[in-house]
């Protein structure tokens, strides 16, 4: 299965490494989206479908938490998997997205890591690229 | 608050530079700190939480295009715009100071890193006079230097 993915960071370099590393895991990907604050993401989910979030926490306009909250509080959104991709070191702020459902992965990353945190939370769906094996 | 931050400060950054980028580094404490002039790139990130500081590092203009090629993975660095090459900077700044936070600081405190933003000389050089640094770590970066200055405010 091709996974539909949303990166959300106000990052144009991390957007672009994130990518490069998903690329890298052997996950098959099909349409990927960006965007650059929370705010943003939503406006992304409430016109395509996506399979999985990638989200930071520290964003201007609305931040990662933000954007998740309204996530989970839509049926439309709130079943959704959503990665949490930062800097956070805080175990009271990463317990507190984890109880939300969400995982949580520190930068710096690697594509095994991301392909890890990924097959986690999409479950026992095949994910893996067909044609080509990941670089890793 | 754990000891020996200029140790703390220099693994930190070593390690996130090869994660991040693939680029090896290695302290380099025996040489006179980097001159702040024109020929120095300069990004600083200031952090609030349990304590306030700033981070700043310093490098020299070629290690700007290295970097990004690196982090993103291009063949070529002429692929890359300079606003590449800066934000690329910026958010190495951004990890390093979210991992050093992470190694100096109580795992249950919550921290904001504020955007990582270009410094000039003159303004590097008023902000680094008014006061000792509370760590520095000189680094070789690709056989070029690199220098991280710490202020954690009272």
């Amino acid at each position: 299965m091709a996974l539909n993915v949303l990166i959300v960071d106000d990052s144009n370099v991390m957007r672009a490494m994130i990518l490069k590393t998903m690329r890298m895991s052997g996950i098959e990907l099909g349409e990927i989206y960006q965007a650059g604050n929370g705010k943003e993401g939503l406006d992304v989910l409430h016109e395509q479908w996506v399979d999985l979030v990638l989200l930071d926490i520290n964003m201007p306009v609305m931040n990662g938490e933000e954007m998740m909250n309204t996530m989970r509080d839509n049926p439309d959104m709130e079943d959704i998997p959503v990665i949490i991709i930062s800097t956070e070191g805080s175990e009271t702020r990463i317990k507190r997205l984890q109880s939300k459902g969400a995982s949580f992965v520190h930068k710096p990353f690697s594509p095994e890591i991301i392909h890890d945190a990924i097959q986690k939370v999409i479950g026992g769906i095949d994910i893996e690229k067909k044609s080509e094996q990941g670089d890793f | 608050m754990k000891k020996n931050l200029n140790k703390v400060i220099s693994d930190v950054t070593i390690d996130t530079l090869e994660k991040l980028a693939f680029i090896f580094s290695s302290p380099d404490d025996d040489r006179d700190s980097m001159p702040i002039d024109s020929d120095a790139v300069i990004v600083s990130a200031v952090f609030k939480g349990p304590f306030t500081g700033t981070l700043f590092i310093v490098i020299v203009k070629q290690l700007l295009p290295e970097l990004a090629v690196n982090m993103l993975g291009v063949d070529d660095q002429d692929e890359l715009t300079q606003e590449q090459q800066i934000d690329a900077f910026k958010e190495t700044i951004n990890i390093i100071c979210g991992n050093l936070l992470l190694e100096i600081a109580e795992k249950k405190a919550v921290f904001n890193i504020d955007a990582p933003q270009i410094m000039s000389a003159e303004k590097t050089l008023e902000k680094i006079s008014e006061r000792k640094p509370s760590g520095i770590a000189k680094l070789s970066v690709e056989d070029e230097p690199c220098d991280l200055i710490l202020f954690i405010d009272d």
